[in-house]
Order: C-alpha cells, then sequence, then structure tokens
C-alpha cells in the first residue's frame, strides 16, 4: 500500500461474533475482516482513500459512479454481518491511517460503542409507510379557466374540504398502525415519510403478523402500507438525550 | 424465521441510511479526508438538482442520443442524410448551364 491509504471502518460488533463474519465485498471489492480488541471488535478493510478525495470534492451521485459503488458496498457488508450477527453500523466515511488505529477507536469510545451496540442487540429496524390517498395540496390543483367568482369559490372550498377529510383518514389510520405495531418494538422513531420500528428478532414475527392483520382487516380500503425490513438498526444509533 | 421485506433498496433509500444514519467516530486516530456532513448536503443538493430538473421538464438528457446509447442510429441516421445531400449538390453542379461554367477563369 502506498502512502495515500487507510483503513475503513464499516461496523463494530461484540467479539464472540467474530466468526459469523465471512469477508464480505466491501468497498472496491475488497473483502472485511474482523480486528478484535477485548469484548468489541471491528469490521474493517484497507482502503485506498483516492475515491474519497474525489468523492468529496466532486461527488458522482450516478448510479454506476464510485461514490454510489462506495455507499452500497458499504451497505452490503454491514448488511452481511446483520444476517448473522448484532451490528452497531458506522456511518459512511469513518477512516483510520493504520489496522492499530481501528483497534484504538474501538478502546478509546469502548463504553459509548458498548452502550450502542447494547440498545440494537438481536434487533432490526423496519420502516411502514401508510400510501395511498395522502392528503397533498397539487392532487386537487383547482382549474381556474372559464370559471365565474362564485364558481371557483365553490370548487375551491369543495377541494379544501376533500383535502381535510383525506388528511383526517390517513391520520386515523396512522394512529391506527402504530397503536398496533408500536406494542412489539422495542422503540420507534417517528420520520416525515414513516414510522421506524426496533423489533427484537425473537418479536419479528409477532410483528410481521400485526402487519399482515392490518392489511387484511380494519385498515383504510384506500390507504395501504408499506414495509421493509429487518434491516441493521442504523436510524436507532444515535446517542439519546444528547 | 420472518422472511425479509424489501421496498427500500434503491440509491436514494441507501444513500439516507449510509451518509445521514449509524455511529459517528472522531478523535484523534480518524483521518479526515471526508466531511460526511458536507458530502451528504452534497449529495442531497446534487439529487434534489436532479429531480427538480425532471419536474420542470428539463430532461434533455434523456433524449440525447450520445447519453441514451442512441449514438449509432442517430449516427447512420446523420450520415444517410449528408449523403442525400452531397447527391443533391451533385446532381445541381451537373446540371448547371454551359455558360456559368464558361464565366470560371
Amino acid at each position: 500500500m502506498t502512502g495515500d491509504s487507510g483503513w475503513y471502518v464499516y461496523a463494530v460488533i461484540a467479539a464472540a461474533d467474530a466468526a459469523t463474519v465471512d469477508g464480505p465485498a466491501g468497498i472496491d471489492g475488497v473483502p472485511a475482516q474482523v480486528l478484535v480488541s477485548a469484548d468489541l471488535a471491528a469490521v474493517a478493510a484497507p482502503v485506498d482513500l483516492a475515491g474519497f478525495r474525489v468523492a468529496q470534492a466532486r461527488p458522482d451521485v450516478t448510479e454506476d459512479g464510485w461514490l454510489a459503488r462506495a455507499v452500497r458496498g458499504h451497505h452490503r457488508v454491514v448488511e452481511d454481518v446483520f444476517a448473522h450477527a448484532s451490528v452497531l453500523p458506522l456511518r459512511f466515511g469513518a477512516l483510520c491511517a493504520s489496522r492499530d488505529d481501528v483497534l484504538l477507536v474501538l478502546d478509546s469510545l469502548r463504553p459509548r460503542l458498548r452502550a450502542g451496540l447494547g440498545r440494537v442487540a438481536g434487533a432490526g429496524e423496519w420502516m411502514v409507510r401508510l400510501v395511498g390517498a395522502e392528503p397533498h395540496a397539487e392532487a386537487e390543483a383547482v382549474d381556474t379557466t372559464n370559471a365565474s367568482g362564485t364558481a371557483w369559490m365553490l370548487r375551491r372550498r369543495a377541494s379544501v374540504r376533500a383535502r381535510e377529510v383525506a388528511r383526517e383518514r390517513w391520520s386515523k389510520a396512522a394512529t391506527a398502525v402504530y397503536g398496533t405495531l408500536a406494542k412489539h418494538a422495542r422503540e420507534t422513531s417517528v420520520a416525515e415519510a414513516g414510522v421506524r420500528y426496533l423489533v427484537g428478532r425473537a418479536d419479528e414475527a409477532r410483528f410481521a403478523g400485526a402487519i399482515q392483520e392490518l392489511r387484511e382487516s380494519e385498515l383504510d380500503p384506500e390507504l395501504s402500507l408499506d414495509v421493509d425490513g429487518p434491516r441493521p438498526a442504523f436510524h436507532f444509533t444515535e446517542e439519546r438525550g444528547a | 424465521v420472518t422472511q425479509p421485506i424489501r421496498t427500500g433498496d434503491s440509491l436514494a433509500d441507501i444513500l439516507e441510511r449510509v451518509l445521514d444514519k449509524g455511529v459517528v467516530i472522531a478523535g484523534d486516530v480518524v483521518v479526515s479526508v471526508l466531511d460526511v456532513e458536507l458530502l451528504s448536503l452534497k449529495v442531497r443538493l446534487l439529487i434534489a438538482s436532479v429531480d427538480t430538473a425532471r419536474e420542470m421538464g428539463i430532461d434533455w438528457w434523456s433524449r440525447d442520443p450520445f447519453l441514451t446509447g442512441g449514438t449509432t442510429t442517430a449516427l447512420a441516421r446523420e450520415n444517410r442524410e449528408l449523403r442525400s445531400t452531397v447527391e443533391r449538390l451533385e446532381r445541381t453542379l451537373a446540371a448547371l448551364p454551359a455558360a456559368s461554367r464558361r464565366e470560371r477563369p
């Protein structure tokens, strides 16, 4: 390796799970290794820093550009590790100068990493979106051509009312979905697009069963559930109460 | 075992997970080649500008034969057109009256 290389860290796992990681191919196709220090282990690999420098200066977001490939590589490694063990995912771009420095990261941040890993241990995250007649203004654009003032006002009022009704139905259904699913989750995180649930792997069958029941029963006929999971708990890694 | 359900595998979904979420490590041992906050912001702006451009109907790249891989057909068509133009010019030249040709020195 030249001077312009480093070690990339994908995730942190428990040292006890080290043997479950089977060299998944990461950034630039380099297989990830497990570096153990006491009770924690880093999933990491040597990398060439050139790609990162270019990405910082001129990010290329086309589907086959270096950044997209590197981001997918990071995601792939974390997902692969998650398939066999509890995993604390790191954000893209964690670079150390050497292998020893990766171990230093584990040592210097041990209490924080241990707590983070404990929080997501044996659990995965699910994203549940309520889709369908979601209220948004553009859906019912009012046609104002050749309309008298009164007709325009009436149409506009009807449109506003329709939107209100749709919004009420949506929020009623969203509340019902949340109430049902949150019971099976360790934690929840409400996002603009939907709700993320941190679900213990032992509770997955119950969680998935509840989704199935919601789909089949009381949910509004115009609304449906868009579900994704389980995945590594990327969204449950930030320090709480910070 | 519950079967995984996958609806969030687009590049935008992956960028959101990997660039915006996950534990951030910092300190002396971390090489500062990358400012991920800044990178994430740049990527967001780039994606937004592509989407905005599409919404505004600015999608010339989808019709540009060079960018969409339609280069061969476009070139072939251009060649055909050029060939017929040359033939037309040659016919015009041949049909010119002898007088106009005689004027040349």
